[in-house]
């Protein structure tokens, strides 16, 4: 039997729990696949910097002759294919179960496929974060004139966004997130989440925690796959790569939920920190700016425009059946419930 | 033949000489981008994602712009403590061995593999993937092309000029003519 | 053959290859390619570019051309030649006075610049022959000199401080931060020793005679100490201050340290448009310089990766006793003999992230506190005979009647110095954490 031994580089730092190493993570991905394909696949797993840098995974696995996998997470690719940005997450866009439903049977697959296939890769959605906190300010934002001029770390899209009503986003190494916030060379920043923001230690630069994270509601990882290895692979072993990537989807989105849920606690309990809701001018704003910038991109390009629909329509659809079900549950009927039952 | 050769290690030094000078006027103009970037913003209040991103894209111009002619001022991290006791001549063949063996080669496989990197970012018009940011990603990328090129081209001058030093060495007469001062 | 061995005479081949005298740039790089090829066809060189666009265009790395540019405009504005004779006239009357006063302003010139090159250069151009007239021992004189022209690389602003936070991915002014303390303690360690040869040895390190103090006043004195120490002063201090303070990003900082450095020396009336350029060209030079290190480094780096180097070191760590601890004596002892054969820049960028991955899990090690003892023996490196770098630097520009013996025996004191002062953060973490936590990095 042939035995398929591949180089799996990522988009992380070593040793990030979420990303590189906890359940669902990149590293957990591998061990999955080598085990459920009883040892025909082995994965190695190279953390950012080690084979190449962060950014540089996509383009080594699509060439695919020394790395054949990338980890990671779509966005990051949005300056090669603006496309990519849809299958990470969407500004005001869906959580996870709506994304989740668009990406496997809401047509949201077959167009990432699509945008990936000139890059000669064939995705795999791997993980999700949940919903995003909005992040770290320094000082309270009452109002959308408390953003003019504010200096905040957002890299992407959502970067964009914040400059469209008058903040400047500002790009920093990970290295320097900590440094530049608890110093106020930045005023305000943003990283995952309560569990991987505690691990960076932001609660001690910042107390308070704006939330709920519009620009990122559901941050989804990938694994790309060079589709001439895809190619090379047995049917059975595409299968086991295809269940170990919806397994890890669902180990590390739960997993993060629990340990959020955990840290959200300690860090009001035991670090003072304040969650704060975002004015609804600034939202308001923020929207009008989305709006504007996704209708632009969509007009320039037409497989933008066709991800750009499909992912609305389904959205609309979604939302229907959502505010019926999922958001009447979690405000009536969670909050009568928990007086009751605690 | 000679001529050829005296004509080209002219043209090679011209060259490195105007890379040297883009590598100066690029760090002039990446000082000033920094420092004008942060002023920006601490005293306006103004930041432009592309603004910073040009940071990059003139570093990586400087830097690689650089390199030849710092090969030429023989600025290197170097171990010497071999080769400072060899003379004259033998130092000659130490730089076009190291010229001709090790410098050649490795520019041409740099370049070699750089080639395609540049192209693919080109023919699919990467750009940042910072809304808001620098298009053409291929630029400092190409950068890393134009680098190795001017290094291979400082290199072919080294090998000329060594060998046209050389070449003379070895062609002198045994018993070189007496002191034009002397005899003036 | 296993790969790992092909890896082992890669690193054998690049020994020899550096010892030829040949651009080290160019013997990192060949070695790799040749040995790539040997062992797995070069394959995996396609992923070279991204590696090399990786570098030249990082955002911490790009605080050293800013940083070399205010460090050479200040050196323009001869601000340490000022320094030494002040210094050296207002500490006359001491044995061994004149030596502190090079300390002293090896301490300065270290927080203006992280270049030991011209540190060295210009305090052996204008000290040396001084000391030497003064009837100094030429040994403690070159050693001084050497010594504390190097102050520069552990004292902020540093290259190696800067490319040390870009390797282990830490913040820049944590780093600044802590590595303060141990500089400056060093420096103290290094004026105890002279204190203490002056006390055992006076004529080895003679005072100044009473009509040369006496040919300049006290007025003068204060006049130069104002108008050429105080500004040069004043910009090191804003600029250190910006970054520890943490008030702007270190590559802004630097920026206005750049800036800066040009208006002091018009304010001092040492700006002209042939000062500007040699300023600009040789801060090209020598960030060339770093980064075509840098760049060759990736095909090192590279074909170790596809050699399996790294089993190499994870075989080697396994084979080291005494867990964490002994896995960091041990890089510690590597660094220290690397560094008679090869500088910072190969150690920092070739060494250390071997070893990166077995330190990083390592609940009760800061990667901070590493990366200060690491720092720190890199000190080492530049005064180990034979290749150290000072040595080599104060050799190309020391008067005719220097011996190269004199050069190397005379920095021997200071290595063991160094060591002494590696220990003690070893022994005690908290010379250099304390400065980053009191200030709350
Ligand atoms: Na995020
Ligand atoms: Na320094």
């Amino acid at each position: 039997q042939q035995t398929f031994n591949w180089r799996m580089t990522t988009t992380w730092p070593a040793g990030l729990p979420f990303f590189q190493t906890g359940p669902g993570s990149a590293t957990d991905f591998a061990r999955r696949v080598e085990e459920m394909s009883g040892g025909r696949i082995r994965i190695r797993v190279y953390s950012a910097g080690e084979l190449v840098p962060a950014f540089e995974g996509f383009d080594a696995a699509s060439a695919g002759r020394q790395v054949q996998l990338n980890h990671g997470c779509a966005y990051y690719w949005a300056g090669k294919s603006f496309a990519a940005q849809y299958f990470t997450t969407v500004p005001f866009g869906m959580t996870f179960q709506g994304h989740n439903a668009w990406m496997n049977f809401g047509g949201g697959y077959e167009l990432y496929e699509e945008t990936y296939r000139p890059f000669n890769l064939v995705p795999l959605v791997v993980g999700c974060t949940g919903v995003q906190p909005v992040g770290w300010f320094r000082r309270p934002v009452e109002s959308l004139a408390d953003f003019r001029g504010l200096n905040i770390r957002m890299p992407g899209l959502a970067g964009d966004i914040y400059n469209a009503i008058g903040a400047n986003a500002r790009l920093l190494p990970g290295g320097e997130l900590f440094a530049a916030l608890e110093r106020g060379a930045i005023d305000a920043a943003e990283w995952v989440g309560p569990y991987s923001d505690r691990e960076l230690g932001l609660h001690r630069a910042a107390s308070l925690y704006y939330s709920s994270g519009w620009h990122e509601p559901a941050t989804s990882t990938e694994v790309v796959v060079n589709r001439s290895a895809w190619d090379s692979l047995p049917a059975d072993l595409q299968a086991v790569m295809r269940n170990a990537a919806a397994a890890c989807n669902i180990t590390s989105h739960t997993w993060l939920e629990a340990q959020n849920a955990d840290a959200l606690d300690d860090l009001i309990n035991n670090h003072g920190t304040q969650f704060l809701p975002l004015p609804d001018d600034v939202i308001q704003a923020l929207l009008e700016a989305t709006k504007d910038i996704l209708s632009d991109n969509a007009r320039r390009d037409d497989l933008v425009r066709r991800v750009n629909e499909s992912y609305f329509t389904f959205k609309a659809k979604h939302d229907r059946w959502n505010q019926n079900s999922e958001t009447m549950f979690q405000t009536q009927i969670r909050d009568l419930g928990q007086q009751i039952l605690g | 033949m000679y001529l050829f050769l005296h004509r080209l290690e002219r043209v090679l030094y011209r060259i490195t000489s105007i890379s040297g000078w883009v590598a100066a006027v690029s760090m002039a103009a990446l000082i000033l981008l920094v420092f004008g970037n942060m002023a920006a913003r601490y005293l306006m209040g103004f930041g432009a994602v592309w603004l910073q991103e040009l940071e990059w894209y003139i570093l990586s111009l400087s830097v690689m712009t650089a390199i030849a002619y710092a090969m030429r001022a023989d600025e290197h991290v170097r171990v010497d403590i071999f080769s400072s006791r060899l003379n004259r001549k033998g130092r000659m063949w130490l730089d076009m061995l190291t010229m001709t063996l090790v410098a050649v080669p490795v520019a041409i496989l740099v370049l070699y593999y750089t080639w395609p990197f540049v192209q693919t970012s080109y023919v699919r018009g990467e750009r940042s993937p910072n809304a808001g940011g620098m298009p053409w990603t291929f630029l400092p990328k190409a950068m890393i092309l134009l680098g190795f090129f001017l290094i291979l081209s400082e290199s072919i001058r080294k090998i000329i000029s060594v060998g046209r030093r050389l070449s003379f060495h070895y062609r002198r007469p045994a018993n070189p003519p007496r002191n034009r001062n002397h005899a003036a | 053959m296993p790969l790992e061995y092909i890896a082992l005479m890669m690193i054998i081949g690049f020994f020899v290859l550096v010892l030829t005298g040949m651009p080290v740039a160019f013997a990192i790089a060949a070695v790799g390619f040749i040995f790539g090829f040997i062992g797995f066809d070069g394959w995996l060189f396609e992923l070279l570019p991204s590696r090399i666009f990786g570098s030249v265009t990082n955002y911490t790395l790009l605080a050293i051309p800013l940083f070399v540019f205010m460090g050479v405009m200040l050196d323009k504005t001869r601000v340490a030649e000022r320094m030494l004779d002040v210094i050296g006239h207002a500490s006359g009357a001491l044995p061994g006075g004149m030596a502190l006063a090079v300390i002293l302003v090896g301490v300065l010139m270290g927080a203006a610049t992280g270049i030991v090159g011209a540190a060295i250069v210009t305090l052996t151009l204008m000290a040396l022959p001084t000391l030497i007239r003064r009837g100094y021992k030429p040994t403690v004189a070159c050693g001084t000199i050497c010594a504390s022209g190097t102050l520069g690389q552990i004292i902020p602003p540093s290259l190696v401080l800067l490319v040390l936070a870009d390797t282990m991915n830490l913040s820049v002014g944590s780093l600044f931060a802590a590595a303060l303390v141990p500089g400056l303690a060093l420096a103290t360690l290094y004026v105890l020793y002279l204190l203490v040869l002056a006390w055992y040895n006076s004529a080895d390190v003679p005072a100044l005679d009473a009509a040369e103090r006496a040919s300049i006043s006290k007025t003068q004195i204060m006049k130069d100490l104002v108008t050429s120490v105080l500004p040069p002063l004043a910009l090191v201090l804003a600029v250190l201050g910006a970054i520890i303070g943490g008030v702007a990003a270190p590559t802004e900082a630097a920026s206005v340290g750049a800036v800066g450095a040009v208006v002091v020396a018009a304010l001092m009336r040492r700006l002209s448009m042939p000062v500007l350029n040699d300023a600009l060209l040789t801060t090209v030079r020598i960030t060339a310089m770093v980064f075509f290190v840098l760049i060759a480094s990736q095909v090192f780096a590279l074909a170790f990766r596809g050699l399996d180097g790294e089993l190499l070191v994870e075989g080697m760590l396994n084979w080291v006793p005494g867990g964490p601890y002994g896995t960091l004596l041990f890089m510690m002892l590597l660094i220290f003999l690397l560094g008679f054969f090869l500088e910072w820049i190969q150690i920092t960028y070739i060494v250390v992230p071997l070893f990166l991955p077995f330190l990083a899990g390592v609940p009760e090690f800061s990667m901070v506190w590493i990366a200060i003892l690491i720092a720190m023996n890199l000190q080492t490196s530049f005064l180990t005979p034979p290749f150290g770098w000072s040595l080599i630097f104060m050799k190309g520009v020391a008067p005719k009647g220097i011996k190269t013996s004199d050069i190397y025996r005379g920095a021997i004191p200071f290595v063991i110095i160094q060591l002494v002062a590696l220990a003690l953060i070893i022994a005690f973490p908290a010379i250099a954490l304390w400065l980053p936590e009191a200030i709350g990095w």
